[in-house]
């Protein structure tokens, strides 16, 4: 029942369409949090900006870079009036030294910079780094930097003494601020892609009733007419049965008897004999045609007989033809059917295109199954060339016997002969 | 006694009495303090410097004049001998004394920190020392 529905058109376009979505849903996720932490971080890197320009920088003078206690202590009443965002700032030397931050314990120690804060410091502009809790600095301050970000910037004193300004921000904040954009740009986004994969789906289903309805009709139509095909050569080969076979066939009995009668002369014995095999030889080709028009009402008792209909032109060709049927009495008939057209088609190649000398028709069964076996000793084929299948026709009696779980199988070799074997259910 | 030795031993008193009110006070103990330090010059003015550590690794640094007049003073806080604050003010108390509060940054080693006021009127001059180890 699922794997009925999993197959539907509807279903496919929906697991097809949500794997879609999902995989876009990641990607713009990606980019968006890209896009809203850069957003969040640019916040931050403005607000530091903003205190190096309004607090810090207007005041600072050379005594802080030289690490005086009053620049220290005056600083450090600035960095006390510090709120929001911002956990801890240092103030760097460009030799290391952390001339002021707000972790006390720190101010005067040496620590290396960062390539990015000397860089900044040396070239001027913001750079930013996650905070590293295993470096030296942060392993020594009291202050946990777990997820912390650091903004920092280059700030001159009024004698031009350069210092770099740090300041650390928590990162949930920004991360906070990141979901608040992303809230907004998944709803813009994925919510016009599923609506319209929902509409799409409806219209798809839509679609999919009317090519079924029309499919519908179509096999019926196919039906009726393969039904009134049918008929028609059914009606044909009656006719040609009750009618000119039966009359062919009065009239060679006759003429037969006329052959054997010594009261008619010799040299016309001889002529109605040769008129009288003609018309057995007429009879016969006849018999074939009318089994090529429409196959006999065919039932187990019957498939010799038909069979040796069938392989009546192979005699007509030269080719000695045999027919063996054994254990078939209670087959079912569309077993007995099947046997018979996957023969005529295998019959009519080797009349066709084998050039062999001998045709052999074998079909046995057994509690279960039937076997039939055509073969021939004529010039075979290569079964690895391209169309080997196709050339012999097989192809389709092939995907007929598959679908009532039987096996056909073409043996052959180049100057090898032919075998076409097939194995169906009795039943 | 001789003159000039009642002179040396007034010199040496004096010298005494200026060096108690202007000694370092090296504290020991909770809350550092300079204690009560008579002010220099014609004064019956005191002072006093105590320092509050705190836990973040300040100081609250407190300096109190305790004055008997209404004058202006100016004042000054310093840290290893830089200024790190100073201002005016005039006691309005009731007991006409004055206090001055400010946080200085406890620096690696020690930390000499001196208030200093003079009463710009009488010249009177109070200072109160504090070593912080």
């Amino acid at each position: 029942m699922l794997r009925t529905i999993l197959r539907t058109p509807v279903a496919t376009f929906l697991i097809v369409a949500g794997v879609v979505l999902a995989s876009m849903t990641v990607v713009t996720n990606r980019a968006a949090e890209h896009a809203a932490q850069d957003l969040g971080i640019s916040a931050r890197i403005d607000t530091t900006r903003l205190l190096t320009r309004s607090l810090l920088e207007p005041r600072l003078r050379d005594r802080l870079v030289e690490g005086r206690p009053q620049a220290i202590d005056n600083i450090d009443q600035r960095a006390l009036e510090i709120g929001g965002d911002v956990v801890r700032i240092n103030l760097w030397r460009a030799d290391g030294t952390l001339v002021y931050s707000t972790d006390l314990a720190l101010v005067g120690q040496k620590f290396e910079l960062t390539p990015g804060e000397q860089r900044v410091l040396e070239r001027g502009g913001t750079g930013y780094e996650t905070a590293d809790p295993d470096s030296p600095r942060n392993r020594a301050s009291a202050t946990s930097v777990d997820g912390l970000v650091e903004i920092y910037t280059r700030v001159r004193s009024k004698e031009n003494g350069r210092l770099l300004f740090e300041a650390y921000y928590r990162l949930d904040d920004i991360t906070s601020r990141r979901e608040q954009i992303l809230s907004v740009f998944r709803f813009n986004t994925l919510a016009p892609l599923v609506a319209m994969t929902l509409f799409a789906a409806v219209m798809l289903q839509l679609l999919t009733r009317q090519v079924r309805r029309a499919s519908r009709e179509r096999e019926r139509l196919l039906r009726t007419a393969i039904e009134a095909s049918d008929a028609e050569r059914r009606r044909i080969a009656r006719d040609l049965h009750d009618g000119v076979v039966q009359d062919i066939a009065g009239t060679a009995f006759t003429v037969s008897g006329l052959a054997r009668d010594p009261a008619v002369p010799e040299a016309s014995r001889t002529l109605l004999e040769s008129a009288s095999d003609s018309l057995r030889d007429g009879l016969k080709s006849l018999r074939s045609l009318l089994a090529e028009i429409h196959p006999p009402d065919l039932r187990a008792a019957g498939l010799r007989a038909a069979l040796e209909d069938l392989t009546a032109p192979a005699a007509s060709a030269g080719i000695a033809a045999s027919v063996s049927v054994d254990g078939v009495e209670d087959a079912a008939d569309a077993s007995v059917a099947l046997v018979w057209r996957v023969a005529q088609e295998a019959v009519r190649n080797a009349t066709r295109h084998s050039g062999a000398s001998t045709l052999a028709v074998t079909v046995r069964a057994t509690a279960e199954q039937i076997v039939l076996e055509v073969v021939d000793d004529g010039v075979g084929f290569d079964p690895s060339g391209d169309r080997a299948s196709d050339r012999f026709g097989l192809r389709g009696m092939r995907s007929l016997v598959a679908d009532v779980g039987g096996e056909l199988e073409v043996t052959s070799a180049v100057g090898e002969g032919t075998k076409v074997r097939m194995v169906v259910s009795r039943r | 006694m001789p003159s000039r030795l009642k002179t040396t031993l007034a010199l040496g008193a004096a010298l005494g009495v200026t060096t108690f009110a202007f000694a370092s006070v090296a504290v020991a103990g909770d809350p550092p303090s300079s204690g009560r330090i008579p002010c220099k010059g014609d004064s019956t003015a005191d002072v006093r410097l105590r320092i509050d550590v705190d836990d973040s690794g300040r100081f609250n640094v407190i300096g109190v004049v305790f004055s008997d007049d209404s004058d202006i003073w100016s004042w000054r806080m310093l840290h290893n001998d830089d200024v790190s604050y100073k201002g005016e003010v005039q006691a309005k108390a009731a007991d006409l004394s004055f206090r001055i509060q400010r946080s200085m940054v406890d620096l690696a080693g020690t930390d000499d920190i001196v208030f200093r006021a003079v009463n710009q009127t009488t010249n009177e001059v109070c200072r109160a020392e504090v070593v912080v180890d």
